[in-house]
């Protein structure tokens, strides 16, 4: 049964069913028709006998029988016998070989090939004394049965092979989708091209499950090509350090580099390692984020310590472009979470801001919380984001403007969006062009960690 | 404190590595010799816990050339083979201890301990300057009998800083020690927990003892 596909086991099962329902109808239909007819043909009998018995009159000690009544009617023969067995009145058919009494009873007996049915009374006349009647005619049903019977095994078969066929055919159709489905996926799967779809029409159970492939499909497509670039850029980004570190090195290796030369080339090659490294570490950490496995150390966090010594040490980069840093922070936000992913974060916003804040220009950093939410901003007024920009700026590596290159390299805000949504939280970013920036961002006090 | 560790069976690494890391461990892990090579000439760790039979190249080897490069970290082998002569064996090409498998967690850790405390630049379990002592076992601090509250890596970079008192330690170094491969701060951390440790450490003491030397990195050390 299991190497049959699934068209030809619906095709078995269903015949088999059909065969089965026709034969169950038909031995019910036999049964049924056969005491229904039987109840009959008794009760005719029956009738046959009594009407005989009224129609006898006893006259000089002899038995009379009217005229009107007939040993032969409707095909019932009529005997009538005395209680020594003697044949009064009547006849019996040819063919019946006779048999004993059985009074008050309607049965059947077969002889000679013929089944006939009979019924027997004993009556007790006034005047005369008892008598036997019988009333008996031809059992033709069993016979009719039979041909019925014969018919049937013959067309049945027929019927039953018209019916498999039929259903074969219905079925395949049912499952010509199946068919394509199956199709479109080994085509995706051996061309490896993941852009093609099932795209199957209608709307019923299979094309449901045609368009959930297809939305997995695409998912899958996202995931890859997304995967694909990640990759790609990751790789181009450490090319550049890589490129520097190498001219640095054959500069300093040439026979024309002084002294002075070669500690200005080490610098350098340690600037750009350094860059590298910490490029490595947050594209590792991004990555463990991406397969589910990152794990944070949780302790207990004075956020408001965090936001201002972070700032603190930042207030030297900012001035380098003339930038003012302003804080608002609210005294003693605690909070469960990774120490250092959440000074990864603040870093991260605040040199952001930096980058692209404008000289002598400002930056906001304001923390606070009500009941168990903290609100915590970065807020800059310098060159902002346009809005074509904006839902793309926590793509990896994407940088509005390539020249304005911080040590992030543009993971920056795809660190901090993953270290958010790590603590449970939420980040929310307004920009206008010209004017500014500002990240809002939502955390917990106690562990909403994912 | 940062430790290596070397172990074939990936479910026994990553156990191990968790437990360590519970004992405030950085931890590194590999999983064959090759790797652990690598590591091991690339970075400083305070001690390794290795495996002998591991594919590629095996713990004994990678321990005499450990030992033939003047690379003296503690080395406690970890290994199934328990016949004293593999033991004496194991002693001679350099391990400063052998634990034979299985063993107690506890054992294991209780060992690194006392293979740290060993160290040629022995360290005890209490740790001073000036009025700032530390308690390795308790991982408590306290300046002049106050307690102070540090969080897991405040305290792994203190500690560090303390255990080499008096010499200057670059951000990098510190970086190094305190975390493992797996999670590197970035620029300005070390920085910025430089500053905790100032505000929580020296803020509130006439005293003040850790120093920053421009262009080079931190010191821990009482100014005479």
């Amino acid at each position: 049964m299991k190497r049959l596909s699934i068209k030809a086991k619906v095709t078995l099962w269903y015949s088999a069913l059909v065969a089965v329902i026709i034969a169950a109808l038909l031995i019910f239909l036999f049964i049924v028709s056969d005491l229904r007819l039987h109840e009959d043909i008794y009760e005719r009998l029956e009738d046959a006998a009594a009407e005989t018995y009224f129609s006898t009159e006893v006259s000089h000690g002899e038995l009379k029988f009217d005229d009107d009544v007939d040993y032969f009617m409707d095909g019932i023969y009529i005997s009538v016998y005395d209680e020594h067995r003697d044949l009064l009145y009547g006849m019996i058919p040819q063919g019946f070989s006779g048999g004993d009494f059985i009074p008050d009873s309607a049965y059947q007996l077969e002889q000679n090939g013929k089944t006939w049915s009979i019924f027997d009374e004993a009556f007790n006349i006034d005047d005369y004394g008892k008598i036997y009647i019988r009333a008996i005619t031809t059992d033709d049903i069993h016979s009719s049965f039979k041909v019925v019977i014969s018919i049937a095994l013959y067309t049945l078969p027929l019927l039953l092979a018209l019916c498999a066929i039929v259903g074969y055919f219905i079925t395949k159709r049912a499952f010509l989708p199946v068919t394509q489905i199956t199709a479109a996926a080994d085509s995706i799967n051996e061309g490896k091209d993941l852009s093609k779809r099932i795209a199957l029409e209608g709307s019923d159970e299979i094309a449901h499950l045609a368009n959930t492939f297809d939305q997995m499909f695409d998912r899958l497509e996202k995931n890859f090509e997304a995967e694909k670039r990640f990759t790609s850029d990751a790789s181009h980004e450490l090319r550049t350090p890589t490129a520097v570190i190498i001219a640095q090195c054959e500069y300093a290796l040439s026979s024309t580099a002084s002294v002075d030369e070669y500690r200005s080339s080490l610098e350098i090659i340690l600037n750009q390692s350094r860059k590298m490294s910490g490029l490595i570490s947050q594209l590792l950490a991004l990555s463990r984020a991406d397969r589910g496995i990152a794990k944070l150390s949780i302790e207990e966090v004075n956020l408001s310590d965090l936001c201002e010594l972070t700032s603190d040490q930042l207030i030297e980069k900012a001035a380098e472009k003339g930038i003012a840093i302003h804080k608002e922070i609210a005294a003693d936000v605690i909070m469960a979470g990774d120490e250092t992913m959440l000074m990864r974060l603040l870093i991260n916003l605040i040199t952001n801001a930096i980058t692209y804040g404008r000289e002598n220009g400002n930056i906001y950093i304001t923390l606070d919380s009500y009941d168990d939410t903290i609100v915590g901003a970065v807020r800059d007024d310098g060159i902002g984001i346009s809005p074509e920009n904006l839902p793309h700026i926590w793509d990896r590596f994407y940088q509005v403007d390539p020249s304005r290159s911080n040590d992030s390299a543009g993971l920056g805000l795809s660190m901090v969006k993953w270290i958010i949504a790590a603590h449970g939280g939420c980040i929310d970013v307004e920009s206008r062009l010209g004017e500014g920036t500002a990240f809002t961002f939502y955390l917990t006090k106690s562990a909403a960690l994912s | 404190m940062r430790i290596l560790i070397v172990e074939d069976e990936p479910n026994l690494n990553s156990l191990l590595a968790k437990r360590l890391k519970q004992e405030h461990y950085a931890v590194d892990a590999c999983l064959n010799g090759r790797d652990a090579w690598e590591y091991i000439i690339n970075t400083e760790y305070d001690a390794i816990v290795l495996d002998i039979m591991i594919p590629f190249k095996n713990g004994l080897e990678i321990l005499s050339d450990m030992r033939r490069m003047n690379n003296n970290t503690p080395v406690l082998l970890l290994t199934a083979m328990d016949s004293v002569d593999d033991r004496v064996r194991g002693l001679d090409h350099g391990a400063d201890d052998y634990l034979v498998k299985p063993f107690s967690f506890d054992e294991l850790t209780a060992r690194i301990r006392a293979m740290l405390r060993r160290k040629k630049d022995a360290v005890a379990d209490t740790l001073t300057v000036a009025d700032l002592t530390i308690d390795r076992n308790s991982r408590t601090v306290t300046r002049g009998g106050t307690p102070i509250s540090l969080s897991s890596k405040e305290y792994s970079i203190l500690e560090y800083l303390m255990r080499n008192a008096g010499i200057v330690l670059s951000r990098d170094k510190i970086g190094s020690n305190v975390w493992s491969y797996d999670y590197e701060g970035g620029s300005n951390v070390v920085d910025v927990y430089i500053r905790y440790l100032r505000k929580k450490v020296d803020d509130n003491f006439p005293v003040k003892l850790i120093h920053t030397i421009r262009g080079t990195g931190y010191v821990i050390k009482e100014e005479k």
